[in-house]
Order: structure tokens, then C-alpha cells, then sequence
């Protein structure tokens, strides 16, 4: 079925033709860290799901028969997913695999090193010969194209209306319901239950070293305890050795581990991420819970007491963790990125907000913001601090993903901003003036609440005065610009991301009308999890990097100022792409003072 | 400075607290009160305390309620204090399917008797109280324990209420069932004595230090928001532990 020939064993001469600079992508995963201190494990067992059927995904509807007879018919075996990738699979375990996709970074470097690396391979990836050699990649991605999603959707409910639950069932889920984070779980039975947390495509744990379980975000203790034991027995018996495991894999799971004081954090994920893109989530995550009890409360507590259950502290906070981790498993530019979005205003507007801050600021203010929407509009700090992204990160997620503090009313909350200073509470003064915008003002005080609640007081009225309330509630209520408004309507390109290294802020196009749904916004984020993973590995050379696939062409570029990575159609020529990634760098640079904000500093 | 032009006739201003167990209903006694809503699901107060006003009209004055949402998780009970200090009245709310949060209460209730201000009113309320209907239509299954049916008697309450001297209410903030008149109630409880309406503050004008100064002369326990800052700085340092 497939032209690649296997390469067992031997990296350097994986010949890989027929995936293209995509799959490298993937090859993040199992890269070797064998030179740092790092542990790399690789289980050949697979703990949670058979893999996928293949998917070949040029035909829509061949590939939706396909799937149905294949998923109906595959009754709990773990093979359905061999045919596509024979040699490998059936011959081999899952190590060797590991190798193989090694073998690709190589061979990526190289490609990328030649002068015309590409046009080649996009013609090579089109035929379905090949491309079925690229299962794993595609089917985990799936197709970009949103038209193709109801096909796919519908086909996959059928299935799982036929299998009622069992294998079927959890596979339909696997594939595509892991993203409804619908919680409507009560009533099914234990088994069922069970099913549907294992189908779940990411999970997040966090434990305590002694083994307890402090947070997950699927699934209930019954469920958990025995998994929780499980983890901390495979980590401590690497802390033995005084070594420290740091990711492993499990069939199509990848497991990144991260030990953060008295605190193992765990992401299991079978998106496909790079390990440092899961440590990246998880260290979001650690960040949320010191947030609600600094370091050294932490630390103070299991000096104490080793066995202490910390869900007790943390009571109430599972929505903002529930919250951050939906985020990151729909995909978050922000982490992803590790950088921030502002809202697109001219410069005037946003001088006059800036100034209005500055002249009403109030003797203990820290910090200052007004954010809209999960985007900043403008923000004030000391000269001395600067405003670390995580730090804001953690504030943004806290106040747009979940509800808490939307209700209208004031909000006076002692918050620790771990990189200001992970010992110690700040205090934030949260009012949602507005439905989407909010100002946040940020005390060392933690009486300060009268005196905060009166600058806010003063700053919205002269705000309002100004008439900047209303430009901020037209710039979110008009969304985000699109592609077209950036480069000639018809353009290839559908999304870009656009991140500026200087000003730890990033610019994006509105998500709408090509990536309108959840799914196809999740397939997107999870290529540019991809692309990002394949400019920022460690051995990386990559300036520029064109990527083919079946569904989409898509294209990163990464300079000392900015990485831009964009995507387009499938069949977009490279030319095309290449000036359009040109065009869309100079309207930013031409727009910059309107896209990024340098902030106000008093 | 804030324009806010209050009508400072007979108005005057009120500190109230909310306090109780995680989860019997604070917030949303305190959104049917504020705002005449209800959400189902509602995801709990995160934050030490939210912060919010409501005018409550009597015949013959109006009092603005300055209302303190405090969060019920245990890692704020050490905040409370800076909320409760100078309040002149507190809710202290149990939710009657759930034992457990009235023995909570009964903790809050002398907590306050300890170290609040010695006048403070203090309101004993058992919300949920659309719970209980269904369960008492069923026959009374009191100590159903299945979480949704009452399981604290209106008697047992309310003695311990009258033992007390607290002002004694059942409700439900879903159905808005005697929410006004828990507000009602409080508002004619408060004594005559510390409701005057002082140094133009008006009841929240001069928040911050502006009001510092206004309430600095004031006798007793002070209306003045910044008097209660004031003493605020004080508090320990250590924080939500």
C-alpha cells in the first residue's frame, strides 16, 4: 500500500519521500534527549485507545465509507490503524517508530537547507499513494477544509449510533466529540463513563508528590485514584535514580510530566504537540495554582505535611483551571505563543485611554489595565516592574474563561503573580464595566480596594467622556479584521498568526469564515502547534518552513523580529504563499503602532 | 474626583456581609436582591469578595446597602475579618439541605458576637428554600440527605436564631421567596443611632481617603467605609492562608 519503504533502524537513511516537511512537525514528540536531563521512555503499549483507522483524505466520501466499515467492523483490536503503514507497525514496535520520525527531522534539515525544497514534495504528497503513508499525521489532523467537517461529523454520529458505545463509540469520540467538553455525563454507567474519560484526547492531572490527586480535568476520584498511583510510581521510580522523567509516550499518547516543587503535573495528549509545548501548558497551569496560593505557601504546606490534600485550598478554583485547560486543549495561541493580543485601535484612541490611566493613577497602584475581550487595550505599570506575559496570561485566562468574574459586580481578589513574585499576594480590584471590558487594577495594598474602586471610578467617566468607551466596544464588537482586509480579497491565505518578539504580543485575523466551527478552529491551532514545534526545536535551523499537506499549504517564517506562520488553501503555490507572507509582515509593520501596544509607564 | 451625586436626604449608608459555607447561595442572594436574577450552575466566588450596592427603600428612609460577597472556601476565612470589621449588619446564610452549613453558621454567628462591632445586626438565613417544597409535598423526608431535600428544620433554626437574637429568615434565592424582606428587615433592624448621614459623604461619596477624613469624626462604629481601611491596615499580612 504504501511506496516508503521501511527504515528500520537505521535514522539517517529514512529516504521519507512521501512525507513532506508536514510530518516533521510531529517529530518533535519522540526527539531523543538523551544530551540534556531528560529521560525519554517509550511504552509500546497502548494505554487508552487503539489507533485510528487511517484516513485517507483526498476523497471526502470514500474516506467517510471507510471510516464507518472500519470502525464498525473493528471490534477492540488495536490494528485497525496497520494497513496504512504496514512495515512499521506490524513489524515493529513503537520505538522504532520513534526512530523513524527522528530520521525525518534530518532529513528535514537538509531539505530545508536545499534551494527548492518544496514544489517537489507538494506534487509527492498529492498523489494517495504516498500520502496514505502519512497516516498519522493526517489523521490526527485531519482535514482544515471546513466544508468537509459535516461530512465527517454526520458520518461519525452514525457510527456511533450503530456501535452504542463500546469501541465504536469511544473512537467516534477520540476523533472528533474530544473537543465538546459537554459535561453531561450524569446517568451513564461506570463503565460508559470510563469509556468516554479514556476517549477524552488530552487530559491534565495534577498530583501531589505523596500521590494524591489535587485537579483533573476529566473525570471524577473513582475514576482517577488508581491512575493518579500509577503515575507517581512511574515518576518516583525515575526520582530514585535521581533522574527525572520528563515525557514518554503510549501509543498515539504522548504523556510530558513536569515536577514543580511539591506538585507532579501531568498532560496526556494525543493532538500532537512537542513536549515543550506541553510544558509550556503545564507550567500555565502551575502558574493558576500559585496564583491562588504562592510558592511559599506551597512549599510551607507539604513541609508540613507531606500528605496534605490540597484540593481544600484550591476549593473553588477548578473552574479557572477548567478553564485554562480547555482553552489550551481548543488550542491557545497565547500559550502557544507565550505572548499576548491586543485590541487593533488607532494610535490616538489608544493614547487618549493611555493617558486618561496615567493622569487618574492612584498613589498604590501597581498595575493598570483595561482589557476588552481577552484582548489588552491598554496597560499602565511602574518603570521598576515590567508585566511578565505569563503573569498576564494567568489574569487574562482567569477572567475570560470562566464567568466568575463577569457578573457585573466588583471584585476584589488577592491574586499572586507568580514571575512579579511568587512569595507574596498582589490584589486586584476586577470590575466588568462593560459586558467584554473590564479594568483591572492591581495593588500591593490589600486595603486599597476604596481607593482602587475610586480611580476606576474616575477613569471610566472621563473614558466615558472621551468617547473611548465607545471606540472599545466597536473594535470587539466588530471582531477581528480579516485576511482580506490585510491582502487582495481571493487571497489563498486564510489565518495567520503573527507574533512580535519585541513587544511579546501577537496579531491575528478573525477566525471567521474559514475556521467557523470549534473543530476546524481546533484543527488549525493544532497546525500551528505544528509548525511552531518544527521552527522552535531545539536543533532547528529553520528560517523558513513550507509545509504540503492534503488539506492546506501552509508556510512559517521566523526572523529575529517576528514569526509569522500562515496558512492557506490546498494547492496554494509556493510564489503565492511566499508573497503573501511578505505583504502580510509589511501591513503589519505598516499597522504596528495600531496592532502591539508598548505600554504606559509611569 | 467621582461626580456621584447621591441624594443625601435621608439616605445613608450600610455595611453589610455575607458570610456562610462555600456553596449555600451567598452570591445569589445577593443577585436577586441586587438585580432580580437567578443563574443556575453558578460558578462560585473566586475573588476574597465581591463588591456591591443596592438602595433599599423603606418608608421612612432609604439605606444603601453596601454589600461585601465574601467566598465561602476555606482559604478565605482569614480575609473575613477585614470584610466583617465595622460592618453594621451581616447575613449569615446556611443552606437548609446541607446539616453541616448551619453548624458553619452557628460558627460565623459567634465569630461575629466575638469580634464584630458590638451592634452589629445579624441575620440568620437558610436558603434554598424551592428545595424544601418538593421535598415536603413528598411527606417531610427531613434527614433525606440525597441533596436536594431539606434537611434543617425551620424550628431547630429558628430557636437557635431566638437564643441568639438574630433576625431569622428562610430563602430562595431562585424563586426570590423573602429575599426583599430578608434586605427589608435589616434595614429596619439597624439602629436609628448609626444611620446619620454624615460630612456630606452621602453614604459612599468620598470613598478612599476623602472619606477617611469625613469619618474620622464619627462616634461608634462608623458608617465611613475608610474608617473600616483604616483599621484594615492593621490586619495581618499573611494573607488568604
Amino acid at each position: 500500500m504504501s511506496t516508503t519503504p521501511p527504515p528500520p533502524l537505521s535514522p539517517s537513511s529514512h529516504p521519507s519521500p512521501s512525507i513532506s516537511t508536514s510530518s516533521s512537525n510531529e517529530d518533535q514528540l519522540p526527539t531523543p534527549r538523551a544530551s540534556t536531563h531528560q529521560t525519554t521512555i517509550t511504552l509500546t503499549e497502548d494505554y487508552f485507545a487503539p489507533p485510528l483507522p487511517p484516513r485517507p483524505s483526498l476523497e471526502v466520501t470514500t474516506s467517510n465509507t471507510l471510516l464507518s466499515i472500519q470502525s464498525a467492523t473493528s471490534s477492540g483490536a488495536s490494528t485497525p490503524g496497520l494497513q496504512a503503514k504496514p512495515t512499521t507497525a506490524i513489524s515493529l514496535p513503537e520505538g522504532v517508530h520513534a526512530q523513524q520520525q527522528d530520521a525525518v527531522i534530518c532529513g528535514n534539515g537538509s531539505i530545508t537547507g536545499a534551494p527548492s525544497f518544496s514544489d517537489s514534495i507538494s506534487v509527492k504528497s498529492l498523489v494517495p499513494t504516498l500520502s496514505a503513508g502519512d497516516n498519522d499525521v493526517e489523521s490526527m489532523l485531519g482535514e482544515i477544509l471546513e466544508e468537509e467537517e459535516e461530512g465527517f461529523l454526520k458520518a461519525r454520529r452514525d457510527i456511533m449510533n450503530i456501535g452504542g458505545g463500546g469501541v465504536g463509540f469511544e473512537e467516534v469520540e477520540f476523533e472528533d466529540e474530544g473537543w465538546d467538553e459537554s459535561s453531561d455525563e450524569e446517568g451513564l454507567g461506570e463503565e460508559e463513563l470510563l469509556a468516554r474519560w479514556r476517549a477524552k484526547r488530552k487530559h491534565f492531572f495534577i498530583l501531589s508528590s505523596a500521590g494524591k490527586p489535587i485537579y483533573s480535568r476529566h473525570g471524577d476520584e473513582s475514576v482517577l485514584s488508581g491512575y493518579m498511583g500509577v503515575i507517581q510510581a512511574i515518576i518516583s521510580f525515575f526520582q530514585d535514580d535521581n533522574d527525572t522523567l520528563k515525557s514518554f509516550s503510549a501509543g498515539r499518547h504522548r504523556f510530558a510530566i513536569a515536577a514543580s516543587g511539591p506538585l507532579y503535573l501531568v498532560a496526556i495528549s494525543s493532538i500532537g504537540e512537542s513536549d515543550s509545548q506541553l510544558r509550556a501548558q503545564l507550567d500555565a497551569l502551575y502558574t493558576q495554582v500559585l496564583s491562588t496560593l504562592t510558592l511559599s505557601q506551597l512549599n510551607r504546606i507539604f513541609a508540613q505535611r507531606g500528605n496534605f490534600d490540597l484540593r481544600r485550598l484550591l476549593g473553588g478554583t477548578e473552574v479557572f483551571l477548567d478553564g485554562l485547560s480547555d482553552a489550551m486543549t481548543l488550542g491557545s495561541p497565547q500559550v502557544l505563543l507565550s505572548a499576548l493580543e491586543c485590541v487593533k485601535m488607532r494610535k490616538s484612541h489608544r493614547e487618549k485611554i493611555n493617558s486618561i490611566l496615567l493622569k487618574h493613577r492612584s498613589p498604590s497602584l501597581l498595575y493598570g489595565l483595561v482589557i476588552a475581550d481577552g484582548r489588552m487595550v491598554s496597560v499602565l505599570r511602574p518603570k521598576r516592574h515590567s508585566l511578565h506575559p505569563p503573569d498576564l496570561q494567568l489574569l487574562f485566562s482567569m477572567l475570560f474563561n470562566s464567568t466568575t468574574f463577569r457578573d457585573g459586580g466588583e471584585h476584589w481578589t488577592p491574586i499572586c503573580l507568580p514571575k512579579f513574585n511568587s512569595k507574596g499576594f498582589l490584589h486586584a480590584y476586577i470590575h466588568f464595566f462593560r459586558k467584554e471590558v473590564a479594568v483591572v487594577l492591581i495593588s500591593a495594598d490589600k486595603d486599597a480596594f476604596f481607593e482602587m474602586r475610586e480611580m476606576k471610578e474616575v477613569v471610566v467617566e472621563q473614558l466615558e467622556k472621551a468617547g473611548s468607551i465607545k471606540i472599545i466596544e466597536e473594535a470587539v464588537s466588530n471582531g477581528r479584521y480579516t485576511t482580506t482586509d490585510v491582502l487582495s480579497p481571493g487571497t489563498a491565505i486564510r489565518h495567520f498568526l503573527y507574533r512580535s518578539k519585541n513587544n511579546v504580543q501577537f496579531t491575528m485575523p478573525s477566525f471567521e469564515p474559514h475556521f467557523y466551527t470549534v473543530i476546524a478552529r481546533r484543527r488549525l491551532m493544532n497546525l500551528y502547534q505544528r509548525l511552531h514545534a518544527a521552527v522552535h526545536a531545539k536543533n532547528a535551523l529553520l528560517k523558513v518552513h513550507h509545509c504540503v499537506r492534503n488539506s492546506s499549504v501552509s508556510l512559517s517564517w521566523v526572523t529575529p523580529t517576528f514569526e509569522l506562520y500562515c496558512v492557506a488553501v490546498a494547492g496554494a503555490n509556493r510564489a503565492a504563499l511566499a508573497s503573501s507572507a511578505s505583504a502580510i509582515a509589511a501591513w503589519v509593520k505598516r499597522e504596528e503602532e495600531r496592532l502591539f501596544i508598548g505600554g504606559v509607564i509611569f | 474626583m467621582a461626580s456621584r451625586d447621591e441624594a443625601p436626604k435621608l439616605s445613608s449608608s450600610v455595611k453589610l456581609v455575607l458570610l456562610g459555607e462555600a456553596a449555600v447561595g451567598k452570591s445569589s442572594l445577593v443577585l436577586r436582591f441586587v438585580n432580580d436574577d437567578f443563574q443556575e450552575n453558578k460558578e462560585p466566588t473566586i475573588g476574597a469578595a465581591a463588591f456591591l450596592t443596592q438602595k433599599c427603600t423603606l418608608p421612612s428612609r432609604t439605606i444603601k446597602f453596601e454589600i461585601w460577597d465574601t467566598a465561602g472556601q476555606e482559604r478565605f476565612a482569614s480575609l473575613a475579618p477585614m470584610y466583617y470589621r465595622n460592618a453594621q449588619t451581616a447575613l449569615v446564610v446556611y443552606d437548609i439541605t446541607k446539616p453541616t452549613s448551619l453548624i458553619k453558621a452557628k460558627h460565623w454567628v459567634s465569630e461575629l458576637q466575638r469580634q464584630a462591632s458590638p451592634g452589629i445586626v445579624i441575620a440568620l438565613v437558610g436558603n434554598k428554600l424551592d428545595l424544601a417544597a418538593t421535598a415536603d409535598a413528598d411527606g417531610g423526608d427531613v434527614d433525606g440527605g440525597d441533596g436536594g431535600s431539606r434537611a434543617v428544620l425551620t424550628a431547630e433554626a429558628k430557636a437557635y436564631a431566638d437564643e441568639e437574637g438574630l433576625l431569622f429568615y428562610e430563602t430562595s434565592a431562585k424563586t426570590g421567596e423573602n429575599v426583599q424582606s430578608v434586605f427589608e428587615a435589616i434595614a429596619n433592624a439597624i439602629p436609628e443611632s448609626t444611620l446619620k448621614p454624615r460630612g456630606g459623604a452621602g453614604g459612599f461619596g468620598g470613598s478612599g481617603r476623602a472619606g477617611g477624613t469625613g469619618g474620622g469624626g464619627s462616634g461608634g462604629e462608623g458608617v465611613g467605609m475608610a474608617v473600616n481601611l483604616e483599621d484594615g491596615v492593621g490586619a495581618k499580612e499573611g494573607c488568604a492562608c
